[in-house]
């Protein structure tokens, strides 16, 4: 398990999301971008605006998911990575 | 100081359309809007010579070009509005004294200025009004509720309406869908535009419509447009959007559609950026109406339901997509009764 990473995010306030239905819609209004997130990637994104750290995210989503941990945990952290490039999320 | 004579506006073309009532220095031709009840603010339309508007702050907000790269639409952020130019005229919207000024290129055709007015500046004012949202599609009305197609220019979206309104179902618009806010109802309302359809000339064969009864849409172009000659049902009220049928998008090459129409679920996560991309936009940069665009579409997609639509291109086929799709949202939404002709 890696722990270098950043592990507390914070959702800037020029980005805006609304789930419907299962999935979550993203507005960055500095690009006027939208992208979606699946079910999965919407849960982790409630959790991140919730306040939840990485490993607090990481730690509710695997008793959630009938998944492997090491596979969920290189999953969302590949999630951030690109939340992080696209400005979605910074570093707090 | 002698005499002085002031010159005074003549009596203005006036309509009622998108619930607002237009007052026009130009005429906008005998379309009939809607009788709906105009409960909104009047839109006044003048003409004025483009000196006297506010500088271009900046450059281009948005620019949408021809196939060929040739400009088509662009838009400047200008005083308390935006300049928007199309090759043959020129309008500065300022969406808070509801206001268009308008100054056609010498020699324009009025049915070109006519249509520019109705069917680009307008829609494009209507856009920047709070509570209010355009898309690039045509809609029809089954029983109680609105169905749209999505598509761009050329894929068939006003002969596809036309054939619904040719068997009965009321037609809202055949290319620019006004979606209100409607505070009594607490939901967004398609609401109906103008009563005519703008066809080319191989669909008006195709539905049996004698070319006579179709008047001139724009100087530039053959398209025709349907009057009250033409007896299509049109759509009086707005009503709820139910459903959104997304033809194929042009720029993603698929192989010609051959075989009975296919109409296919699409998720929130497919239809979104379809539908974002049919917003009639002036400023895809300015946070405000991005702010807006967002609330307003993630509340119609939390709403309606969305299919992608496939068909051949052989207006035989028509008959057989009606009912496709009529299938498709009566099974899904409960709420329809199936009235296919």
């Amino acid at each position: 398990m890696s722990a270098a990473a950043p592990e507390k995010f914070l959702v800037p306030k020029n980005v805006l999301s609304r789930t419907v239905g299962t999935e979550t819609i993203l507005l960055n209004l500095d690009t006027s971008t939208y992208h979606s997130l699946n079910a999965v990637g919407g849960r982790f994104w409630s959790l991140v605006q919730a306040g939840s750290d990485f490993q607090q995210a990481l730690t509710v989503m695997r008793g959630e998911y009938a998944v492997d941990p090491a596979q969920l945990e290189s999953d969302l952290r590949a999630l951030c990575a690109e939340l992080q490039s696209l400005k979605l999320i910074e570093a707090a | 100081m002698g005499p002085v004579l002031n010159p005074l506006r003549g009596t203005a073309f006036q309509c009622h359309l998108w619930r607002h009532r237009l007052v026009s220095d130009f005429d906008l031709g005998v379309l009939e809007g809607a009788s709906e009840a105009c409960d909104a603010r009047a839109i006044h339309i003048l003409k004025s010579p483009e000196v006297t508007w506010p500088p271009a702050l900046g450059g281009p907000a948005f620019e949408d070009p021809f196939e060929n790269g040739d400009p088509w639409f662009t838009s400047w952020k200008a005083g308390d509005g935006y300049i928007i130019r199309f090759p043959e005229c020129g309008f500065y919207i300022q969406p808070r004294e509801m206001r268009i000024d308008c100054d056609p290129a010498p020699g324009v055709a009025e049915s070109t200025v006519a249509h520019l007015i109705l069917d680009h500046a307008v829609p494009r004012l209507l856009s920047l009004t709070p509570g209010f949202v355009v898309f690039h599609a045509s809609a029809v009305q089954i029983n109680d509720r609105v169905i749209a197609v999505l598509g761009k220019s050329g894929q068939g979206k006003s002969t596809l309406a036309a054939s619904f309104a040719a068997q009965g179902h009321p037609l809202l618009t055949d290319d620019c869908l006004v979606v209100r806010w409607d505070e009594g109802s607490g939901q967004w309302l398609a609401q109906p535009s103008y009563q005519s359809v703008r066809l080319w000339p191989d669909s008006i064969g195709a539905l049996g419509l004698a070319e006579s009864d179709l008047r001139e849409f724009a100087g530039y172009s053959s398209k025709k447009r349907t009057g009250k000659e033409v007896d299509f049902h049109f759509a009086s009220t707005g009503a709820p959007l139910a459903a959104c049928f997304v033809l194929p998008d042009p720029a993603t090459p698929a192989p010609a559609h051959s075989g009975p129409p296919r109409v296919l679920p699409l998720s929130v996560n497919e239809a979104f950026p379809r539908l974002a991309g049919a917003v009639f936009r002036i400023d895809p940069s300015d946070p405000e109406i991005n702010r807006r665009e967002f609330e307003v579409l993630t509340s119609l997609a939390s709403t309606v339901r969305f299919w992608s639509l496939s068909y051949e291109r052989d207006y035989a086929q028509l008959p057989a997509v009606r009912e496709a799709m009529l299938n498709a949202v009566a099974a899904n939404s409960g709420g329809f009764r199936i009235t296919a002709s």
